[in-house]
């Protein structure tokens, strides 16, 4: 899963809208969570931000039946956490049980035909960092490898145990014991060992000297680590963190795939010229293994009879990359059995009215959001009056309808209502033109003629950008033009590429954006500290506040669940009032399926988890 | 000529100096045109080319005045009502429907029209300048002159024009304006060589060494007697050119370097409907019909002014 | 003969320097590049930024840059592509073949547009003239991507299956995915094959050879054939030089839509992702085999066309 912390990050900020438009490179891909050594000799403080983009709900982690209704959650989870916390010896992380059975009807075999928008990854080993196609590394990711000791399971939202058989932790909270299960084998039937752990460790945590534009493998989380220790005979792994973090963040940091040492060791790491293992591994951990693979072409699977789960459903799965608008014609017209990532909203009513269709709808718990960013180090968006009137001037319900086809449920902060760390408590800015008037009027903001004239007695002027490929992005941008004329203010609109979008935001030079985050690392909220905090590399509003950085430094090591809500509520509260950016609404995601495929649950966790699930996937016939 | 001929043919090229090549050569332009309007699909498609280009430069005052629409008007009166967007042909006063945001299609059609053809026409006129100007002085002058236009237009010719123009248009904020220049600084080298192969032939003539051994300047020479018999050249490059401008505007939009929104061209309407062809059609097709229909008009009667125009042919 | 082949090759080596020039240019003035691409990465420091920076050599002064590439690309170096740590040559080999495939494909296809023209202006002014004007006026008035992706959906709304990228298997599916990016994409170049073929065979049937021929009583269709083809398809020769950018135009569209993977895609995605390497080694791998046809048609004519004098 580490995969996913170094690479999901890259897709923050405008990766989703790039996916969405199966535009194959997210603007980072490989560069994501540099983090390396050369990093870990950097400050401290530099360490402590970087450690924890990815804590899961505290929640979550340590029940074993979470509720995904948000106050089921947040009751259940606090309490059953806290019980946890008095007994740190009892982790409460159940084993990953064998492939569940198929029920009556199904049937076992059979080939899958899966689509994917934009391009195969060129590259297939267990560390994506070197990837090329994000989005869709991540969708077949799942196929091919095994996450790590631990695992976040997105459909139930909790941790389990995965590699591993059990976990201990000390006293201090800071030493993670580790026993790997004994049944573990790679796809050609020799044992995963410990060694192979410390192998991957040992190289993962080494910059990438072959090209620095891509060190994006370094662990970014290695910072936090003292050591990590395999011991063969006993089959034991030992993870010493510098200081105690909160369960779940410390869980994440230690989930990356193991590659097999009996392979890879005199093999550079990193080269993928020099070591085919990158680009096509030879044998691999996940329920699938590579029959062939032609990233220009097709990628064939088939399933692993060593698999540690059982053997997996499907006798083999072919890949495919569709041009993203032509995702549904494939399925539509049998060329595939199903979509393997998202389609987009305005073919939703076509396809779900379709009979030998079927949709599944994701609903993210966090972290996928739209948003507009105001640029608050400048005039005119250092007035928290003018932003807060704006929010007040969108009507979120006909924006959703109008940019995403009603595909997106109304959201009013970072974390959105089905979160356990959901703040009902904030405003939720109702559509109010004359309250949007009011509040302008009342800040010294005056009309003359239809136009809105500043408290300087300029006319309030600025520029709405967004990046070209996002299309919502681009409808959403027309809708704001037409409804801020209503209140005098001429809005410019500036639709960019995507890079430079990016960069525009990242430099401040820009007046207004909006984006979204694109899938979350996973439910956590403190995966949004880099859109917040003063040294937030996202924080691109430029909207510093010191309690909010104290907020998001003791969340990461906070490990009360309890405390850590009412941290991140009271983090809520205050971005919703000040508005450095508005949370408008979060997509409802979803995939299309032929009829004859069963098993698939949706899971929660947005873009970066739609894979997850397919290894329960199944014929009915 | 007919008033419509003047306004598709001539307008963009004033710099070039048709007036003149109409008193120097009347019996040419004349017995050509007649050749011309010989033919009724020639006909046929001027008149169809004049009725789209007034119905598209009328665009404010028919929305105003006959549709009562706005361009870039918001119609949330449908989201009130519940009708799913985009709204079909003939929901309220939306003759040709709506697209996803309930803006009225058919007047944005008008509109994408002016865009469209604005940028046709100044991509033509561009081009057509710059084409003439460097393909008279390379043809005339020869020895470096001749070398350096050569240069320039292999380099732009080498390149593959859409991988030029992508380069570029990473700089340039998408307008009107910008998507002209751009598109017409890469599009003149053809006529260039064509322009200079005529030069070249002209040169040999008696006539022009008479005129250069009475004195006459370079200038003179190039303006009075060359150029007026290039004119028929022109004008039909003019016409492939404002065709393919069309398209390449279109192509453009499809790969996210289009005119920037609210502004609507008929490229960008066909490019952010790509997604709609089942489910809301009267999106996808009524700007296809659009560009379709003009291009084939520009195409034939550019086509049909070259044959008349040919001496050959006579 | 032999002055005039090695005065057009030093004049394609100097074009083929300003060609890489002026993209060079183009490329590194754009704003952004890998450092920009890593700043989007919350994670990185100032020194990181620095050191990816110096690994590039992009703190070197413009010149140091421009002069090292030219050496570079002298001696086949391309670098590494910043997207997929690979070197240059190796990302885009693999996407080589397909374009060639639907390079070639296309290229068959338009030869079409030569029969094309020749009937036209057999008939001209008649209605097969009219008919061929339309047919291909028509073919050239809608945008290339539109109508692929029309026929996409005709297809599989009608036969329920569309081309889509490369073919795998058998020679059978590979030909039918070859099919169709290849018809959309020689659609342009068929239509002026069969203008110029129509203008050139126009001209030819007007020359005194021609009367000569048919005054001696020759038949029609040896006429045709022995005197007026011959000569009129003596300018197709020089289309070879300006087919490949043409093409390589066209296939940028082309791939993106069939997600055929060429080069054309694979330059999309490169700028979008500044991966100037990349960018610049197709921009230059284009114009060598724009420049090597071109030279190549110059010469060929003079086989051809016996009238031409070098």
């Amino acid at each position: 899963m580490r995969k996913r912390l170094s690479l999901a990050l890259a897709m923050l900020l405008v990766a989703s809208a790039l996916a969405a438009c199966g535009e194959t490179a997210t603007p980072v891909p490989s560069t994501a969570a540099i983090t390396t050594t050369a990093s870990a000799a950097t400050t401290a403080a530099a360490s402590a931000t970087t450690a924890s983009v990815a804590t899961t709900t505290a929640a979550s982690a340590t029940t074993a039946s979470v509720a995904t209704t948000a106050a089921g959650a947040t009751t259940a989870a606090t309490s059953a956490t806290t019980a946890a916390a008095t007994n740190p010896g009892d982790t409460g992380l159940e084993p990953i049980p064998p492939l569940a059975t198929l029920p009556a009807g199904a049937k076992k075999g059979g080939t899958l035909n899966l689509a994917v928008s934009g391009t195969l990854p060129a590259t297939l080993t267990g560390d994506g960092s070197t990837s090329d196609v994000v989005g869709n590394y991540l969708a077949m990711y799942n196929l091919l490898w095994s996450a790590g000791l631990v695992e976040y399971d997105y459909v139930n939202l909790k941790w389990h145990l995965e590699m591993a058989k059990d976990v201990k932790i000390d006293d201090t909270g800071k030493v993670y014991t580790f026993t790997l299960r004994p049944d573990l084998k790679w796809s050609d039937g020799s044992p995963i060992t410990v060694d192979d752990f410390q192998y991957t460790f040992d190289n993962i945590s080494k910059p990438n000297k072959s090209n620095p534009a891509q060190q994006a493998s370094a662990l970014g989380n290695l910072v936090t680590l003292d050591s990590y220790k395999s011991d063969s005979a006993a089959g034991t792994i030992t993870v010493t963190f510098k200081e105690a973090f909160a369960r779940d963040v410390a869980y994440y940091y230690l989930t990356f795939a193991p590659l097999p040492k009996k392979v890879w060791q005199d093999k550079p790491f990193f080269d993928p010229s020099n070591n085919p293992e990158i680009k096509k591994p030879t044998i691999n951990s996940g329920p699938y293994k590579i029959e062939s693979y032609d990233s220009n072409g097709q990628g064939v699977f088939v399933a692993n009879e060593n698999w540690y789960r059982g053997r997996p459903n499907f006798d083999k799965i072919i890949l495919k990359a569709y041009s993203p608008d032509l995702v549904s014609n494939a399925i539509k017209t049998g060329q595939a059995d199903a979509s393997l990532t998202f389609m987009p909203p305005s073919q939703y009513n076509e396809i779900k009215a379709n009979a030998d269709l079927k949709t599944y709808d994701y609903y993210g718990v966090q972290v996928d959001f739209r948003y507009i960013v105001y640029n608050t180090t400048k005039a005119p968006f250092n007035d928290i009056v003018l932003r807060q009137a704006i929010v007040y001037a969108l009507d979120r319900n006909t924006l959703i309808k109008v940019a995403e086809n009603d595909r997106a449920k109304a959201q009013y902060t970072f974390e959105n209502q089905t979160s356990p760390y959901y703040n009902p408590d904030v405003n939720h800015y109702d559509y109010s033109l004359d309250n949007a008037k009011k509040m302008l009027a009342g800040a010294g903001y005056t009309l003359q003629g239809s136009t809105l004239m500043g408290k300087d007695g300029q006319p309030v002027k600025f520029t709405l950008s967004f990046a070209t490929v996002d299309v919502p992005g681009k409808l959403l941008a027309t809708y704001m033009q037409a409804q801020l004329k209503q209140l005098g203010i001429d809005v410019a609109v500036n639709g960019l590429d995507p890079q430079t979008y990016l960069i525009s935001l990242v430099t401040k030079k820009f007046d207004l954006g909006t984006g979204t985050t694109g899938g979350s690392v996973f439910p956590d909220p403190d995966a949004v500290k880099f859109f917040y905090t003063k040294d937030g590399v996202y924080n691109v509003a430029g909207y510093v506040v010191p309690r909010i950085d104290e907020i998001f430094a003791l969340g990461t090591h906070e490990l009360d669940p309890a405390k850590r809500t009412k941290l991140y509520q009271e983090a809520e509260k205050i971005l919703n009032n000040d508005v450095p950016s508005a949370v408008l609404y979060a997509p409802v995601s979803y995939i299309a399926a032929n009829k004859k495929v069963g098993g698939i649950v949706p899971t929660k966790g947005g873009t970066v988890d739609l894979n997850q699930n397919v290894t329960e996937w199944y014929f009915t016939q | 000529m007919s008033e419509v001929a003047e306004s598709v043919t001539t307008e963009p090229m004033i710099p070039v100096g048709i007036p003149r090549a109409k008193k120097v050569s009347k019996g040419f332009f004349a017995t050509s045109f007649a050749i011309f309007f010989r033919s009724k699909l020639n006909i046929f498609a001027l008149i169809l080319f004049s009725i789209i280009a007034v119905l598209s430069y009328g665009a404010g005052w028919i929305s105003e005045n006959i549709l009562h629409e706005d361009r870039d008007q918001l119609d949330f009166d449908l989201v009130a009502k519940g009708i799913q967007l985009p709204a079909p042909p003939g929901t309220f006063n939306h003759l040709l429907g709506t697209d996803e945001l309930g803006r009225d299609i058919l007047t944005r059609l008008l509109y994408g029209g002016q865009v469209s053809l604005t940028i046709g026409f100044l991509v033509a006129a561009i081009s057509i300048f710059i084409g003439t100007l460097l393909g008279l002085l390379a043809g005339y002058y020869g020895g470096w002159v001749d070398d350096v236009v050569n240069m320039l237009v292999q380099v732009i010719l080498n390149i593959p024009a859409l991988f030029l123009l992508i380069m570029l248009s990473i700089y340039v904020s998408p307008t009107i304006v910008s998507l002209s220049l751009l598109i017409g600084l890469l599009s003149w080298p053809l006529l260039t060589r064509q322009v200079r192969g005529a030069v070249l032939s002209l040169r040999t003539r008696d006539y022009i060494a008479a005129a250069e051994v009475m004195g006459a300047s370079s200038f003179r020479i190039l303006l009075v007697h060359i150029l007026p018999n290039v004119v028929s050249l022109m004008i039909v490059v003019a016409g492939f050119t404002i065709a393919a401008a069309i398209l390449i505007e279109s192509a453009l939009s499809y790969l996210n370097f289009g005119i920037s929104v609210p502004v609507p061209s008929w490229g960008s309407m066909l490019s952010d409907s790509q997604t709609r062809f089942t489910s809301a059609p009267w999106m996808v097709y009524t700007p296809a019909l659009a560009i379709f229909l003009t291009v084939l008009c520009v195409y034939l009667i550019a086509d049909g002014l070259r044959d008349a125009f040919d001496p050959r042919l006579k | 003969m032999k002055k005039f082949v090695i005065r057009r090759l030093i004049q394609s080596i100097f074009l083929l320097w300003l060609v890489m020039s002026l993209s060079f240019l183009l490329v590194h003035a754009v704003p952004g590049g890998p450092e920009r691409t890593l700043m989007a990465n919350p994670r990185i420091t100032q020194e990181e930024l620095d050191a990816a920076r110096k690994a590039f050599g992009l703190d070197d002064p413009f010149y140091i840059q421009y002069g090292r590439w030219l050496v570079n690309s002298a001696t086949l170096n391309f670098g590494l592509s910043y997207k997929q740590n690979e070197p240059v040559l190796t990302v885009i080999g693999e996407r080589i073949g397909p374009t060639l495939q639907l390079g070639v494909a296309a290229y068959l296809f338009s030869l079409l547009g030569v029969p094309l023209g020749v009937y036209a202006a057999m008939r001209r002014g008649k209605l097969g003239d009219n008919v061929v004007r339309v047919v291909t006026v028509i073919g050239s008035a809608m945008p290339a991507w539109w109508l692929a992706l029309m026929l996409i959906v005709i297809l599989s709304n009608t036969v329920g299956w569309f081309p889509q990228g490369q073919g795998n298997g058998g020679i059978g599916p590979w030909f039918l995915n070859l099919l169709i990016p290849a018809l959309t994409l020689s659609t342009a170049e068929m239509i002026r094959f069969s203008r110029l073929v129509r203008s050139e065979t126009l001209e030819v049937i007007n020359q005194d050879y021609v009367r000569t021929a048919n005054a001696k009583g020759n038949t029609r269709e040896v006429v045709t054939r022995r005197h007026i083809l011959r000569n009129s398809l003596i300018p197709v020769v020089t289309l070879f030089g300006s087919f490949l950018p043409t093409v390589l135009s066209g296939a940028v569209i082309t791939e993106v839509i069939f997600n055929w993977p060429g080069m054309g895609r694979l330059f999309f995605e490169s700028a979008n992702a500044r991966d100037y390497p990349v960018v610049l080694t197709i921009v230059l791998i284009g114009a060598i085999c724009t420049i090597a046809g071109t030279f190549l048609a110059d010469v060929a004519y003079g086989f051809v066309d016996p009238r031409v004098q070098y």
